[in-house]
């Protein structure tokens, strides 16, 4: 079937609109189309959306984390072999993280992680059939806001949309959130979430704030992030 | 696939909150969750849904020789299957140590109990009996899978009839349903499964998450039956730390009053089914589709929060909506009287804020550059609610305008 920008689209459905975009425009495609001979074929389920100038991508509900290139993810360490840490960032393979690629970390200098840490980490090598490897400092050298995270806080899952829609920079989620209650948050691209906040039932209110954004429409999140501080006035 | 490792931040908390008389889902520490039961169009199929927890079961029989140290009874055997479809950690085709603890567990409670009348099913003795067969597959694992398949095997067993028989001298018949009413099994007594977990703080919790059966120091399993009977006992230490002796008799009252409305619960729900079957026009009717919820991505899960807040209640305005019974569409419709001989359905949109219901996803992931209409339809919707306010009554006929939002308006 043949579909449009805005369209719910299924795999199997060819997105006419992109084939028509001028000759000189150079067009990306995102994740969930390809390119097939002078066609451009849906992959994935989801509403087909259009960035200008020319990127196309279909936007889907997934839980499953493909890595990518760059990205900030969330992951579990669980295991310590030889000079590599090995996380699990829910991707199909664990990653890969090298105890040097932590700020002052020499030879002689090891960062202190244990099994079963939480760390926030930048996606340094993602491509198909090779392991995952993170990193956790920046090109400078400099760790910024990456790093093994506080055992006090909480990991919880969530969907790689809604991770998205929290991330993305128009979302007043968090700022609104802020106004409520202090929190320290990670978001990972994959659908980790780690969060701390300064007493048990804070931070069980602020997750219940963030997987309950999922399905709030931007218009309604000042009364989400006020009934939830109700509640918490009232458990408390 | 493996499974995904626990973390120690995930330990921490859960301890913690625990410690504090507090858990993730917003429960007491003694609470269960709700309890959903649905039959299927043949006798003795049953889906039980604990929470996020899922079971189906279905109870086959066949005609067999009977064991020799027991010529005049009928057999029973319980099979519980842990596909991946429960959780990708679990593996096909291999049954693993935690689906043999299950079975046995199981066995336990209803084989060893003796809740079903195996003398009843024998049709000749030491040559013929029936040989009842319940098989479990767990669809969704989100801990307590003891529970929910004791639910299932129980409601399943009471669903269940068995095609009459009748002997002629050598002969045996066995009548077709058409031919003849089956015949329900007879049970003595009905026993279900109550699971604790024991944190290391000492605190009991009922009716465990996934979770909370990874933190956890140990476990118990009572099978209890209606009558306050216990018919099996499991004590199984996951951690360390051992369990002090008054934890049994501490928790054993609760247990009891627990199963004792489950029974019921599920007897009523087993007897309403067997009565609209009895009616002929209901007969085929499948019940299974009434746990698929609407409007939503993923129909099978319930619009529930896995982290929540006590009393926390999705939407502003309206505490008084109650989401456990949101699952049956009327509810969430009220119907307000315009005048003569009007009325007008209203959708309540407003109270599935933050749990579930239509997907309003759209408005915010709209990149700015081009932020078209989305946003206008949300206000859309919302008009559509307040016309009610401004209808005038002048025509009496019987018809109003309906104006219906499709589905591609919303999208």
């Amino acid at each position: 079937m043949e579909v449009n920008i805005k369209d719910v689209v299924v795999p199997g459905d060819v997105a006419v609109e992109i084939m028509k975009s001028s000759e000189k425009e150079r067009v990306i495609l995102g994740p969930g189309l390809r390119r097939d001979c002078d066609r451009v074929l849906v992959t994935k389920a989801g509403v087909l959306k259009r960035r200008k100038p020319a990127i196309f991508y279909v936007d889907s509900y997934q839980k499953r984390y493909v890595p990518n290139r760059g990205e900030n993810v969330v992951g579990i360490v669980t295991q310590k072999a030889g000079d590599i840490y090995r996380v699990d960032i829910g991707a199909g393979e664990l990653a890969s993280l090298s105890y040097l690629a932590f700020e002052g970390a020499t030879k002689k200098n090891r960062p202190d992680i244990v099994v079963g840490d939480v760390i926030f980490a930048k996606l340094l090598v993602a491509s198909k059939g090779m392991e995952p490897e993170l990193i956790c400092v920046d090109s400078h050298g400099k760790k910024g806001k990456l790093g093994v995270l506080s055992p006090d806080g909480m990991l919880f899952d969530c969907s790689l949309s809604l991770a998205r829609k929290l991330l993305h920079p128009s979302c007043q989620l968090l700022t609104l959130l802020a106004k409520e209650q202090a929190y320290e948050i990670a978001i990972g691209m994959n659908g980790k979430i780690w969060m701390k906040a300064r007493s048990v039932h804070e931070t069980i209110a602020a997750c219940n704030a963030i997987l309950a954004a999922e399905n709030t429409p931007p218009a309604e999140m000042p009364a989400l992030c006020s009934s939830i501080a109700r509640n918490l006035l009232r458990i408390s | 696939m493996r499974e995904t490792p626990l973390s120690n931040c995930e330990r921490n908390f859960i301890n913690r909150a625990i410690a504090e008389d507090t858990r993730l889902d917003g429960r007491q520490l003694l609470e269960a969750r709700p309890v959903e039961i649905h039959f299927g169009a043949n006798w003795g199929c049953c889906h039980v849904a604990l929470g996020e927890t899922k079971a189906i079961a279905q109870v086959s029989c066949d005609i067999q020789q009977p064991k020799a140290s027991r010529p005049n009874e009928g057999m029973l055997h319980i099979n519980v299957e842990f596909n991946p479809i429960a959780a990708p950690h679990f593996e096909a085709g291999r049954q693993s140590e935690l689906a043999m603890q299950v079975n046995r567990q199981l066995e336990k409670c209803f084989k060893d109990s003796r809740c079903v009348d195996l003398e009843s099913l024998c049709i000749v003795a030491d040559e013929k009996v029936w040989n009842l067969r319940v098989d479990v597959n767990i669809l969704n694992h989100d801990g307590n899978l003891v529970d929910c398949a004791s639910i299932a095997i129980l409601a399943a067993l009471t669903h269940f009839h068995r095609p009459d028989v009748t002997t002629t001298g050598d002969s045996i018949t066995i009548h077709s349903f058409a031919e003849k009413d089956p015949l329900p099994l007879t049970l003595h007594h009905y026993p279900v499964c109550v699971s604790f977990i024991v944190f290391e703080s000492g605190q009991i919790v009922m009716d465990p998450t996934y979770m909370e059966e990874r933190v956890g120091a140990s476990q118990l399993t009572l099978g209890l039956n209606s009558y306050r009977e216990l018919c099996s006992l499991q004590l199984c230490y996951l951690g360390k730390t051992s369990v002090t002796a008054d934890v049994v008799p501490s928790i054993s009252p609760h247990a009891a009053n627990y199963a004792n409305k489950l029974v019921t619960q599920i007897r009523k729900a087993a007897q309403q089914d067997v009565e609209a079957k009895y009616n002929k026009e209901d007969r085929d009717v499948c019940r299974l589709k009434e746990c698929i919820t609407f409007g939503k991505l993923t129909a099978m899960t319930k619009p529930k929060l896995s982290i929540k807040l006590a009393h926390w209640v999705a939407g502003k305005s309206s505490p008084k909506s109650d989401m456990e019974t949101s699952d049956f569409q009327d509810e969430d419709d009220n119907i307000k009287t315009l005048g003569h001989g009007s009325a007008e359905l209203i959708t309540n949109m407003s109270k599935s804020v933050g749990e579930g219901g239509p997907n309003t996803w759209q408005a915010s992931e709209e990149s700015s550059d081009d932020e078209i209409e989305d946003i206008e339809i949300l206000q859309e919707t919302k008009l559509e609610k307040k016309v009610l306010d401004d209808i005038d009554l002048g025509g009496d006929s019987e018809e109003e305008d309906t104006v219906t939002v499709s589905k591609n308006d919303i999208m």
